[in-house]
């Protein structure tokens, strides 16, 4: 092992400690914001002392060696402290330490089991132990190696993987936060060795410097980093891109496994996007998609005949150029009192309680067909309409859900008879027209032609709508994914006419498309299609995301269809045209309220919330009070740092006597002289400290200096009478000289140590005279060496 | 490619990668930063040095070791960008320069300067450059440098001392009678008048002459009878010595006095040489002319002359002296005696140790030529041993010589021939050695 030169420059300053703190907090803060588990405090804690300790390391002399074994061994001891503080505070240090060891041999007694490891204290110590490593292996490659790269990955790394594990978008924020502190420190640390560089070559260097060159860095790494985040997401990934994608979840799947036991304990570990049909839905390429669990919902148990189970997320009206969107899609905090105008006294429908446990963090409440009620407190994302209603786009939870969180919903589904549907009639309200039956400008010709020659022939909208499924599903082969579109291609002619192939979304928007162009209305509804059925219980995999057309039917609602060959054909019961109004298919048993009139839901009343209440921060967001504090300071210091106003001034520390003289004076007490002259030299530079032990030397020898003498005949006179102090009074010149007349610092250490030793000298002399007056009762000032010799 | 660019080139890769797999915006958006950073780092180094010009100036190029050289640096962004930071690199040889400078923030079209002052502690040649600049992006990313070319040279003489009271011959030929030698310079003895050539200085008119004959005459000069002076100078490399010694003074920067003594390297070359420096200023003060032998790394042999135009040619001589030759000084007394007039006093300076001194000291006595020897003391420069005897042995033969020892004041030379042989006794040679000479 090497011991660490001790000559060796330092490679760090107070600037780059803060920014790698900084940086920590940012990374230690996103990982407690996911809410992951209880005291995830802990992380940032030891991070920083992890970062201090790395410090301290890297500037000491221990070889590298030395230094890991000294950062575990702290570890050893500051990480037991920590998990100790997550206990109860009344249990006594001893007691919390054999819990703390007892619980985490007990998962590690589980994990080997290859059991599900439910101790969060188990996570919290990997966590910890990890953030501690992190935050020494920063400190000590900053300090030691000068390397602001090898300091700053690691930590982002983490961050990265965060992100991806708790992917809400709006938290990425703190990734940009991390690399701008990040960046920051890469732009301050190279400073700094060139800095040391040039003092070397005696380059010299503005003094402020630095600062302006810090400032240059935070307008450019600001301006990257608002460029990065604002710039519109590249297009999707080419095919064989695809393929490599597919290849790496297929090699993953193996490890989510053992990883989902080793965290059964953690809230929500999942990888799921919570939002997976946001305000706008592409069509898209399609890609594979996994067997990830999403959502185990508890059905009645046996739905009405005709029923098929869609867990909705969100529906679409508007349609162009191969996206849908809402028209208008207004978030409402409190849940109104929904009337859904299409079920006004809406028959063939049935009304059921369901139960949905997620298995990812969710926000979009999945529901089956339309809620009416739903157990959590929620946002509705809705359009209103001319006539005072509201179309219900999708409901949000509020927070959002944790995995493993259940809530209830009760939805009206739709489950008309064939007669119902086709004895419906075509007379639609005024706003059911202007929404849904709105087409693009560009949907060609032939598309239209084509909606034409289904619908002949046909009676009624039914016929019509049963006719183009039918027809999608003859003559369109079903395909996971979809090459791109050629360029100036309408989609939806693109795959009727060429393509001929395609995925779900593209079935139901032709649908959709080619029922609005013979005037029926209809919409596009996406979510999950029904799942794996286990009984009553349905397991809704990733594997399930499905979007179908969903169509108006007066005196009816929203009645879903499946054009999509891969899934199966809905079958409803024929019904009689007589039993159209009040009777349905044969209710289950046990279901309440079944094909009840809708009209208004008071139910719905239930999910209102005091305001104050839905207006204030969800519980994950107020729980960083500590990065909140940062922030502000941060929003404090900077603009500061930004016009040079904190540093330009040079921070004075007072040294102890100003501090008292300052005092005395605020309280208006009289400052004792020998306090006021400690006090002013207390505040000089330690150079004129130095250099007035002249001065002091020469009135204490009774020659006190002229002002109009030179520090030249200063010192000459005092070598005149203190002869042995001349080599320390020439060094004192000297540096004083230098300090006063050349560009170079001076040496204050010298001056200093030159001025103590004038001090002691003149002391003494001054002592002997002193003695040599009571003895002869001498009146007259000697030269040193004649007093030596009395 | 600078550890920061690898890094960031790899992060881009990365990122890149994770984007065509996974089609994140997470992914697109670090791909913007770690691209953005590439671009905007690799753009601002490449647009740094583009209108940058530097232009150093000096007052003068020729100065003497002691004295502070001052020099001014100018640099000019005639560009329209600003430039965030700007390393100046001066690549000159000169000990001590300090024109190395940072500046931060040189806005398009604006000029700065700045005056560099370095105390000369080493005589020499030394180009005023080359002058790098340096710059580059914030991040290490692409550093980028331009070399300026030297702007022309600073030649710097060697430190010469007061040597009031050094001895030498009382300054008459023997017989003291004129030389009837014509010479260029001005002496006080003028020979006859002659008809004016273009090219004559007016000084030289001789006016009642042009009265009387109603043209222009000019005087004639003879030499002076008084002797002339060689210094020659030891140059062998195999007799030289040096103690390891620090590059400079401490306090070698303390501008605000115009001239220090500065200490003279411990080095047998550098004494030697400034001794030549001291005794060529002395000597020429007085009015005597003075020539010079240096034996260095080429036979440098100065005619004697007088005047102030000697002594700068006897210092830039001295200037660029290197001892490095091969020449003993046995052999460089024997190859320029045989042209040196009788009578001339040679002042052999030289660190040799052993017969071949008193061997030279012996050719020049018999040659009528009145020697005095500077003796180094090579043993206190970390040589051989040995100066004390040769002394004693040159002193019996009745030469002035002196022993100078590392660290000596060489202001006290002239007192240590004082005390060891009074000017009175120095022998003269002579008629049957001049004559065997002949």
């Amino acid at each position: 092992m090497r011991w660490r030169p001790a000559g060796e420059g330092k490679t760090w300053d107070a600037g780059a400690a803060f920014l790698l703190m900084a940086a920590l907090l940012t990374a230690s803060t996103r990982l407690l914001i996911t809410d992951w588990t209880d005291h995830l405090t802990l992380a940032s804690s030891l991070a920083l002392l992890g970062a201090a300790l790395g410090l301290a390391l890297g500037s000491s002399r221990f070889p590298s060696g030395w230094a890991a074994v000294l950062a575990l061994a702290y570890g050893a001891l500051i990480l037991p402290w920590q998990l100790g503080l997550t206990l109860e505070q009344d249990i006594a240090w001893r007691e919390r330490w054999i819990e703390v060891a007892r619980r985490l041999a007990s998962s590690f007694a589980q994990l080997v089991g290859q059991e599900s490891v439910l101790d969060p204290l188990f996570f919290l110590a990997l966590v910890g132990g990890l953030s501690w490593l992190l935050g020494v292996h920063a400190g000590y490659a900053l300090a030691r190696r000068a390397d602001p790269w090898r300091a700053i990955l690691p930590p982002g790394l983490a961050v990265l993987v965060i992100q991806v594990y708790d992917p809400i978008s709006s938290r990425a924020g703190y990734l940009a936060a991390y690399l701008f502190f990040s960046l920051l420190l890469v732009a301050h640390t190279t400073y700094l060795s060139r800095r040391a560089r040039w003092q070397e070559t005696r380059t010299l260097v503005p003094p402020y410097a630095g600062l302006d060159l810090g400032r240059i860095s935070l307008v450019v790494v600001a301006a990257l980093l608002l460029v990065a985040w604002g710039l519109p997401g590249l297009a999707r990934a080419l095919p064989p891109a695809e393929r490599i994608r597919d290849e790496l979840n297929h090699f993953w799947e193996p490890l989510r496994e053992p990883l989902n036991r080793a965290f059964a304990a953690v809230r929500g570990t999942g990888g799921v996007a919570v939002e997976a049909y946001g305000p706008q839905l592409a069509l898209g390429r399609g890609r594979k998609l996994g067997e990830t669990l999403l959502l185990t919902v508890q059905a009645p148990p046996s739905p009405a005949p005709g029923v098929r189970y869609y867990w909705r997320a969100r529906t679409y009206d508007s349609y162009a150029s191969g996206v849908w969107s809402n028209e208008t899609a207004l978030t409402s905090p409190v849940v109104p009192s929904l009337t859904a105008q299409g079920l006004h006294g809406a028959e063939g429908r049935w009304t059921a309680t369901f139960t949905v446990t997620t298995a990812m963090p969710i926000l979009t409440l999945y529901a089956p067909s339309q809620p009416v009620w739903v157990s959590q407190p929620a946002r509705a994302v809705l359009a209103p309409n001319p006539d005072g209603t509201v179309d219900l786009i999708a409901v949000q939870a509020d927070p959002y859900l944790q995995a493993g969180t259940s809530y209830r919903v009760r939805a009206s589904l739709s489950a008309p008879t064939v007669a119902q549907l086709r004895g419906a009639g075509a007379e639609y309200p005024g706003w059911v027209i202007r929404r849904y039956l709105q087409l693009p400008p560009e949907i060609t010709p032939r598309t239209l032609e084509l909606a034409r020659q289904i619908a002949a022939g046909q009676e009624t909208p039914y016929d019509v709508a049963v006719a183009v499924t039918r027809y999608l599903r003859l003559s369109i082969r079903y395909r996971e994914t979809v090459p791109p579109l050629p360029s100036g291609r309408e989609p939806v002619d693109w795959f009727l006419f060429d393509l001929r192939e395609g995925f779900c979304t593209y079935y139901a928007t032709a649908e959709v498309v080619l029922l609005r162009a013979v005037g029926i209305p209809a919409r596009l509804a996406a979510g999950y299609a029904t799942g794996e059925r286990q009984g009553d219980i349905y397991r809704v995999r990733q594997k399930d995301s499905h979007a179908w057309p969903e169509v108006y039917f007066p005196g009816i609602g929203w009645v879903e269809f499946e054009p999509t060959v891969s899934q199966p054909e809905i079958q409803r019961p024929l019904g009689s045209v007589e039993g159209r109004v009040g009777e349905g298919p044969p209710a289950p048993q046990g279901e309440e309220g079944r094909r009840r009139p809708l009209g208004r839901f008071p139910e719905m009343e239930e999910m209102e919330l005091p305001e104050e209440e839905f207006a204030g921060t969800p519980p994950a967001a107020r729980r960083p009070a500590l990065y909140g504090a940062l922030l502000l300071i941060l929003l404090v210091l900077l603009p500061l740092l930004a016009t040079g106003r904190v540093l330009r001034r040079r921070v004075v520390w007072h040294p102890l006597p100003v501090l008292v003289e300052a005092g005395l004076r605020r309280v208006g007490l009289p400052v004792p002289a020998p306090l006021r002259r400690w006090a002013w030299r207390a505040g000089l530079p330690p150079l004129l400290r130095a250099y007035e032990e002249v001065n002091r030397a020469l009135a204490r020898l009774g020659a006190p200096p002229s002002p109009a003498d030179t520090p030249a005949e200063r010192v000459a006179r005092l070598q005149q009478l203190l002869p042995s102090a001349a080599a320390d009074l020439q060094r004192l010149l000297a540096e004083y000289q230098v300090a006063l007349y050349s560009p170079r610092p001076g040496s204050p250490w010298a001056a200093l140590q030159a001025g103590r030793v004038v001090r002691s000298l003149s002391r003494r002399v001054r002592i002997r005279r002193l003695w040599s007056w009571g003895r002869w009762g001498r009146k007259s000032f000697e030269p040193e060496g004649q007093v030596g010799s009395i | 490619m600078s550890p920061s660019l690898r890094v960031v080139v790899g992060l881009l890769a990365l990122s890149l990668l994770a984007l065509a797999v996974t089609g994140g915006p997470l992914y697109a958006r670090l791909s913007y930063l770690w691209g953005g950073l590439l671009v905007v780092g690799w753009l601002w180094s490449r647009l740094a040095l583009r209108g940058i010009r530097v232009h150093r100036q000096a007052r003068v190029r020729r100065a003497q070791v002691g004295q502070v050289f001052d020099e001014r640096f100018e640099v000019h962004n005639a560009g329209r960008l600003p430039c965030a930071w700007l390393e100046v690199r001066d690549g000159s040889s000169l000990p001590g320069s300090r024109g190395s400078r940072v500046l931060v923030v040189l806005r398009g079209g604006e000029r700065r300067s700045y005056l560099t002052r370095t105390r000369l502690v080493q005589r020499g040649v030394f180009s005023l450059g080359p002058t790098e600049i340096v710059s580059g992006d914030l991040f290490g990313l692409f550093p980028v440098r331009r070399v300026v070319p030297p702007e022309g040279s600073l030649v710097v003489y060697p430190m010469t001392v007061e040597m009031e009271g050094f001895p030498y011959p009382s300054g008459l030929l023997p017989g003291g009678e004129a030389l009837r030698r014509r010479t260029q310079q001005v002496t006080p003895n003028a020979a006859t008048v002659r008809e004016y050539a273009p090219g004559d200085p007016p000084g030289r008119i001789h006016w009642p002459s042009t009265a009387r004959r109603e043209r222009l005459m000019v005087k004639e000069f003879e030499l002076d009878p008084r002797s002339e002076v060689w210094l020659f100078v030891d140059g062998a490399r195999n007799v030289q010595a040096v103690l390891p010694h620090p590059p400079l003074n401490r306090y070698a920067d303390a501008l605000w006095h115009p001239l220090v003594q500065v200490e003279l390297p411990p080095s047998t070359e550098e004494y030697a040489v400034s001794m030549a420096a001291s005794l060529g200023h002395h000597f020429l003060r007085r009015g005597r002319a003075v020539g010079m032998v240096g034996g260095g790394s080429s036979l440098q042999v100065i005619p004697p002359d007088r005047g102030g135009r000697q002594l700068l040619k006897l210092l830039e001589a001295l200037a660029i002296f290197r001892a490095e030759g091969d020449l003993s000084l046995l052999a460089l007394v024997t190859v320029q005696a045989r042209h040196l007039p009788r009578g001339n006093t040679v002042v052999l300076i030289t660190p040799t140790v052993g017969e071949e001194v008193v061997v030279a000291v012996d050719l020049l006595l018999r040659r009528a030529l009145r020697p005095v020897v500077l003796l180094l003391d090579a043993a206190s420069f970390g040589g051989a041993e040995g100066t004390a005897e040769l002394i004693r042995v040159l002193v019996g033969m009745g030469v002035p010589a002196c022993r100078i020892a590392c660290g000596d004041d060489l202001r006290e030379i002239p007192g240590r021939f004082a005390s060891a042989v009074p000017d009175a006794e120095l022998p003269l040679p002579t008629r049957r050695w001049a004559v065997s000479q002949v």
